[in-house]
């Protein structure tokens, strides 16, 4: 494909840099959001489910998805979709475990988790994990990035990762979370839209001037019969297996996605409570992720149908299908509205990475190491530099991974081999009390160990293949580490699993005094540290009320705030409880708002007493009403 | 096979998911004795049957064509 570029008109060029100014106009715009490190890496904690879930979808679809989907979409149909929707099964472990522990103990990186449930060693060994894994991540996007521009555009690969990998980081250096999410809302409805675009554009092409419903039956029946079922055949072929992409996409990538992904998981930090951070999980799990599915994978299935009437040409290199069918069916515009898309997926994964490195670098290394004890505005400083070095290290890496033949079976092994055992010491770390700092540390470095043997002995995986081929070409000899690309991750997380019981039952487990509320069965706990005392669980109504600016907050407590005694009952809400205080216009999703605690209900009726202090740090404005909620 | 596979799905996720449930249901967040419990089970159970009803869809209906 490389010696075919398909060149855009000025319009689609014209698109394409619109869409990084604006990009880069809504990095400066929230900059002034941005006044502290909680600020710059959760968002201030004060965003609506809606926003989290958007921003989380960018962030799911990387570059390579429209690739590597649309690819596996043609050769197989709709099983393509798959990896999308068997993430449901996690859900209740992680909305009543995983969430309310990390948002109520303040948790600001999974390697401190590791510090506060095990040990140092084990965060040290957890930090060097994750760093490694998410600076080649973003090297590996950028790359995919270069190379896609390079086929369309035209622009050399390293030219075209540099301009992206610039954009982003000056944006997340400006905005930090607060940027990454209002971007990543932009850019996720974008690639969605695109998606659609694609699907319909093919509808109608199908229709022959009938009718998007004529062309949609077509596309059925034009379909092979295997093609229309959503699941792939169970242990063959080697390269597209239901039971290897199973335990490799739902278990190993589900779990480090939604439970170790820092970027994920500062994302669902930034929700206003937890009920918000809830529902935006449920809604991304059941709204967007089946539409970013057909958004990432109909192009293959258009192009499955488009070629059986001969409407296109089978590429000799199927990952080159989302271009074929993109460039038979787009106008001159459409076609720059696709390739925004393919920047915007880019970018929405990249920005994410960068922002949740620099949370590590600065929270995990700087901060305890190198630099303690200094004023948050120097940690503020330190954390925009690191976003702008991230992207720049993300770059260097970018002539590295082009070396591999194929950018996403390195990618796959590469997570394949490293997350399970961190997600095995994380699950066990959460779920069972008495799981050890020693047993943890044994899971990670073992664990990690046993896989390395498995590249060099893949024999060792094939007692839990379930019958799936060694090798995706049948008997022709080929290098050991390409050996069971997917399953490996069930070997993986039995060996890590098999390693942390094991020694757990041989070494002393910390006192429940030690890990209160690091564990599923001490959120309770979590709540009383988060809120200084006890929770009160009683539901109650959001209310809304006028702000009364005040110079000196009562007790001399800035972010004590009153309501009348009318409002407290309808909040069923106490003196000393947390509230989220935010500006009524509910399309900010919270951009405008503050958290602050109740003081004794002596307010006018209808009004909401605030002192100026804490209500500048929301960007509250005196003219507009406030909706108040009760957290705990 | 893509039956077996659709099974295994459903079988080996569904583990999971009853075991995340059994976690909630003993933290009080999942059962039907409040209405924020009822609110919760309900809003778990009725996802995993929407993903589930979709998939046995395109199943029955990739089958019988």
């Amino acid at each position: 494909m490389n010696d075919s570029i398909i060149v855009g008109t000025p319009l689609d060029y014209g698109l394409i840099i619109g869409y990084f100014v604006v990009v880069l106009g809504f990095g400066a715009l929230f900059a002034r959001f941005t006044k502290s490190t909680k600020d710059f890496f959760f968002g201030g904690q004060r965003f609506s489910w809606w926003l989290i879930a958007f921003s989380c979808v960018a962030t799911t679809v990387g570059s390579y998805s429209f690739y590597k989907y649309s690819s596996k979409a043609f050769t197989y149909g709709l099983s393509s979709s798959m990896t999308y929707l068997n993430d449901w099964f996690w859900i209740p472990l992680w909305a009543f475990g995983w969430l309310p522990i990390i948002y109520f103990m303040r948790i600001t990186s999974i390697p401190e988790y590791f510090e506060k449930r095990f040990d140092r060693s084990s965060r040290s060994v957890a930090t060097i994990i994750l760093l490694v894994y998410m600076v080649g991540y973003i090297g590996i996007n950028l790359l995919t990035l270069g190379k896609c521009l390079n086929v369309l555009l035209g622009w050399p690969v390293f030219g075209a990762a540099a301009l992206v990998a610039a954009v982003t980081g000056v944006y997340v250096m400006a905005g930090g979370q607060t940027s990454v999410i209002m971007t990543d809302l932009l850019q996720g409805m974008l690639l969605l839209v695109a998606g659609f675009v694609l699907l319909f554009l093919g509808f109608s092409a199908l229709g022959d001037e009938k009718g998007l419903l004529a062309g949609a039956s077509n596309f059925w029946h034009l379909l092979p019969p295997g093609h229309r079922l959503p699941f792939a055949a169970f242990n063959r072929p080697a390269d597209f297996n239901s039971v290897g992409i199973f335990w490799q996409d739902a278990f190993g990538n589900g779990v480090a996605f939604y439970f170790l992904n820092q970027g994920l998981v500062m994302r669902f930090l930034s929700a206003r409570s937890v009920r918000e951070g809830r529902k935006a999980m449920f809604f991304i799990l059941l709204v967007l992720m089946p539409l970013a599915a057909v958004a990432v994978s109909n192009a293959g299935w258009i192009g499955k149908a488009l070629a059986a009437v001969g409407l296109i040409q089978v590429p000799a290199d199927l990952d080159d299908i989302f271009v074929v069918v993109a460039d038979a069916l787009c106008r001159p515009g459409v076609f720059g509205l696709v390739l925004a898309a393919l920047t915007a997926a880019l970018m929405s994964t990249a920005d994410t990475l960068i922002n949740a490195v620099s949370a590590v670098a600065v929270n995990d290394i700087y901060r305890p190491y190198i630099k303690p004890g200094r004023s948050d505005k120097h940690y503020l400083s330190v954390s925009r530099w690191v976003s702008i070095g991230t992207a720049a290290v993300g770059l260097m890496l970018v002539p590295v991974f082009g070396q591999f033949g194929s950018i996403y079976v390195a990618h796959g092994t590469f997570t394949a081999a490293v997350t399970p055992p961190m997600a095995v010491a994380l699950l066990l770390g959460v779920f069972w009390n008495r799981f050890t700092p020693r047993a943890a540390l044994w899971t990670m470095l073992g664990g990690s160990l046993a896989v390395g043997l498995s590249f060099i002995w893949p024999q060792l995986i094939t007692p839990f293949a379930h019958g799936t081929p060694m090798f995706a070409h049948g008997d022709i000899a080929q290098p050991s580490y390409k050996a069971y690309t997917y399953i490996r991750a069930l070997y993986a997380l039995a060996v890590s699993a098999a390693i942390g019981i094991g020694v757990t039952f041989f070494t002393r487990p910390r006192e429940r005094d030690e890990i209160k509320g690091l564990t599923w069965n001490t959120i309770k706990d979590a709540m009383l540290i988060f809120k200084g005392s006890a929770p009160n669980l009683t539901e109650g109504h959001e209310v809304s009320a006028r702000p009364v600016f005040v110079e000196q907050a009562q007790a001399g407590e800035i972010d004590l705030v009153q309501v009348d005694p009318a409002a407290m009952v309808r909040m069923a809400a106490k003196s000393g409880d947390l509230v989220h205080v935010r500006d009524g216009r509910r399309w900010l999703g919270g951009l405008k708002s503050a958290h602050a605690r109740l003081g004794e209900p002596d307010a006018e009726p209808g009004t909401c007493r605030i002192p100026q202090e804490l209500a500048a740090s929301g960007s509250l404005l005196k003219s507009k009403r406030l909706l108040i909620e009760k957290i705990i | 096979m893509a039956w077996t596979s659709f099974v295994y799905n459903y079988a080996v996720g569904g583990v999971i998911f009853i075991v995340g449930m059994l976690y909630a249901w003993r933290q009080g967040e999942v059962g039907l004795a409040t209405k924020r419990m009822r609110r919760n089970t309900f809003g778990m159970l009725g996802g995993l049957l929407v993903i589930f009803g979709l998939q046995l869809s395109f199943m029955l209906l990739g089958s019988s064509s």
